[in-house]
């Protein structure tokens, strides 16, 4: 199972606690069938949600763990790694136990061993295991990752995206990578790089809807003619991938309305795609949040900027 | 310099949204009653609208979502008037480039706006004191107003909130672009903050 959030420990130091016996009382009434394939589910769709798998494990699996066969390995991590998040690591080190007990040499083990310092704050002692592992292994792309999860960890971005760019000359096709590395230029604002980042997506990916709204949101807001142009064609793309994309429809009345003044022939864009985006809300929203949200006036709003001039 | 109040309503939410998404920046803006008079002494805020989780550096949406907002707040004599931040790293309570260049948009069209930046470490289910810093802006700069913004009772309503599970149930902005039978105007957590009064 591999954790695509680099970042997995870096915030979660006992960031908010919470009392196990008034959360979600619906939890011990749960079938352990249940609670595997709720995690199963978790562990497909790579659904970020520690407490509920901690939840799901504490409330209902533990007792049941014998009955998952093989599947209980991949089980103990997502539980562990969970349980990291949750600041949880008494569960993370008793699952890392039984793991190790198991798997004596796996570096995957190893890894998880480094996850659990980290959440610790033992930066020192995870990035010794991680070289570790890559002395080993060296195609171990997991520890690599674990060790540019540090750097930001630490809040140093600019080191992160270093050993990022690094790790992609070997790895290129680490679509994941190059994603998390188009999120760190964006934490430093450096759009340009960013938008390399998404283009790499694209080529590697063009029916991917989201890539094409990501880099058009980009563009956007860089700003400047040529910028708005790329922004709404790829908005576009987007709304014609995934019809059924807010965002891309969004984006594409917003900057067809900044392109008004240059060419007129952008309210026509524009109104299209309001009328996409009344429609959607018409079908999919209560009268009374139509009403009260002022959701078609805001459009017609956006819309009137047209004939102002902005 | 006006005084700055936040209503329980204003001051759960936001706290609320910071604590569902513990490992992403999270932004939002706050709702004050738009009081005609231009020497106003306190401003008062009386919601707050969560944003985004995902890519609070990127404009389209953010654009989109204050659109919607200010027609909202019109038909309810409300105005945008501040904006909160917390950042994605658990020690970084910086007031960013994004959080100023939000901040200056509000306060571009409502002079006393302020920026609520959220101290990560602040929150928590045992919260003994507001969960930001607020700044106000004195041109060029954004300073830090030091009074106390919120009641005792909002603490500890929004502490009771948080151990009752509340943040899973708030709708953000980012939410009701997925999926927009999501009401980012929160009734039903409205409510169950309500019930707290």
């Amino acid at each position: 199972m591999e954790t695509l959030n680099y970042a997995c420990v870096i915030t979660i130091e006992n960031l908010v606690h919470f009392r196990r016996e008034l959360l979600l009382s619906t939890m011990s009434n749960t079938r352990w069938e249940d609670a595997r394939d709720q995690l199963r589910k978790i562990r497909e769709e790579q659904i970020r949600d520690g407490l509920l798998v901690v939840q799901l494990w504490e409330d209902t699996l533990c007792d049941h763990i014998h009955k998952l066969g093989d599947e209980m390995w991949v089980v103990q991590e997502q539980v562990a790694i969970a349980a990291l998040d949750c600041s949880r690591l008494d569960i993370a080190d008793e699952c890392r136990e039984k793991l190790n007990a198991n798997f004596p040499h796996s570096n995957r083990v190893k890894r998880l061993e480094g996850m659990v310092h980290e959440a610790a704050g033992e930066y020192e002692e995870a990035l010794k295991l991680y070289s570790e592992i890559l002395k080993d292994d060296p195609t171990y792309t997991l520890a690599r990752k674990r060790q540019i999860a540090i750097y930001k960890g630490q809040n140093n971005i600019e080191k992160a995206i270093e050993m990022l760019n690094d790790y992609l000359k070997t790895f290129m096709t680490d679509f994941d990578a190059w994603m998390e590395l188009c999120d760190l230029y964006l934490c430093k604002q450096e759009y340009s790089k960013a938008c390399f980042c998404m283009e790499e997506l694209i080529m590697s990916n063009p029916q991917n809807h989201l890539f094409h709204q990501k880099y058009a949101e980009i563009k956007y807001t860089q700003g400047g003619i040529e910028n708005m142009e790329s922004a709404r064609a790829y908005f576009g793309q987007a709304a014609k991938l995934n019809p059924n994309s807010m965002r891309a429809h969004l984006g594409l009345l917003l900057s067809s309305i900044a392109l008004s003044k240059k060419d007129p022939n952008n309210s026509k864009y524009a109104a299209w795609a309001a009328q996409q985006i009344t429609d959607k809300y018409q079908t999919q929203e209560t009268k009374e949040q139509i009403k009260e949200t002022k959701v078609l006036e805001s459009i017609q709003n956006m819309l009137a900027m047209l004939t102002s001039g902005n | 310099m006006a005084e700055i109040l936040i209503n329980v309503q204003a001051y759960a939410k936001l706290t609320l949204h910071a604590a569902k998404y513990p490992h992403c920046a999270v932004n939002g803006v706050l709702l004050a009653e738009d009081s005609k008079s231009k020497d106003r002494k306190t401003i008062r805020f009386v919601d707050c609208i969560p944003l985004f989780h995902l890519s609070l550096s990127l404009a389209p949406m953010l654009e989109s979502a204050l659109l919607q907002i200010d027609a909202y707040c019109k038909s309810k004599g409300l105005i945008i008037g501040g904006y909160y931040q917390a950042n994605e790293h658990y020690e970084d309570n910086e007031l960013n480039n994004i959080a100023k260049s939000v901040g200056k948009k509000i306060q571009d069209c409502f002079p006393d706006a302020c920026v609520f930046m959220i101290e990560n470490n602040k929150v928590s289910v045992e919260s003994q004191s507001e969960v930001y810093k607020t700044y106000v802006y004195k041109d060029p700069n954004w300073v830090k107003y030091d009074q106390r913004t919120v009641e005792e009772e909002a603490i500890s309503i929004t502490n009771s909130l948080l151990q009752g599970g509340v943040h899973r149930e708030l709708i953000d902005f980012d939410s009701h672009l997925d999926d927009v039978s999501n009401d980012w105007r929160n009734l039903t957590v409205n409510e169950n903050i309500k019930r707290f009064i």
